[in-house]
């Protein structure tokens, strides 16, 4: 993962698409078969929500897609998905539905860092309840999409800046 | 849960909503760049052809692991 330097090439636009439609199937691989199957209309919506907000945010952030990144795409797939449920009757869709986001994450990270970084299960619980409490409404004890993608992200960028340091300084 | 959605399908949507939206590279406020790496980038691919064996031998090591752990 690179964070930060401009001027790099274009990546192959089908390579990139394919590879978004990767982390979807990946996502719905990892959701529990508890959940409701989506209609494909609804199927729609979440990959229409998804990839606009995505869109909108490497706008606002004036960033440069050099390649995909599995996890900001994920996070708001699963957003766009979460914010679909009836907030009175669709408790247990939530949390399976974040558990099917959490453990897609997950294994995006591991897989990133070479297995270094491995989110413990009792973190797993503690980002569950953060995205139930937001999805609730009580946002003071909560985190959405942008903070959760935050959290992913600083840790894998993180891991590959201390990787290159230690070469440098040690 | 599997995807209904097509690849050509999610490809329109991706590229209506995401690729014509980026900024240019040339832009000067452009001035940061991200991405997973070329081998989850790989994974991922696969992932698009049913093939998530990269990902399942992860999560079978969790699995081990989180039994212990719990």
């Amino acid at each position: 993962m690179s964070a930060a330097g401009g001027g790099a090439p274009p990546p192959d636009p089908r390579r990139l698409a394919k590879s978004a439609y990767g982390a979807w199937k990946l996502f719905l691989k990892w959701v529990p078969k508890t959940v409701t199957r989506l209609r494909p209309d609804q199927e729609e919506q979440v990959v229409i929500r998804a990839c606009a907000q995505h869109g909108k945010h490497l706008a606002t952030h004036g960033i440069q897609q050099t390649s995909l990144d599995a996890f900001k795409l994920v996070c708001w797939l699963g957003g766009s998905w979460l914010d679909m449920l009836d907030r009175e009757k669709d408790v247990e869709e939530c949390r399976q539905i974040t558990q099917g986001l959490l453990s897609t994450l997950r294994l995006i990270l591991a897989r990133e860092t070479e297995w270094n970084l491995a989110v413990p299960p009792s973190t797993m619980k503690l980002l569950a309840s953060f995205i139930e409490q937001e999805w609730r409404g009580n946002t003071e004890h909560g985190i959405w999409m942008n903070g959760l993608y935050a959290a992913f992200h600083l840790g894998a960028t993180s891991w590959f800046e201390g990787k290159e340091l230690k070469k440098v300084v040690m | 849960m599997e995807a209904t959605m097509t690849l050509e399908r999610f490809t329109q949507l991706w590229t209506a909503l995401v690729t014509d939206r980026q900024p240019a590279s040339e832009d000067a406020s452009c001035t940061l760049t991200n991405g997973v790496s070329e081998d989850t980038i790989d994974a991922l691919l696969k992932a698009a052809d049913d093939d998530f064996s990269d990902f399942e031998e992860i999560q079978a090591k969790f699995d081990k692991r989180d039994a212990a752990v719990k």
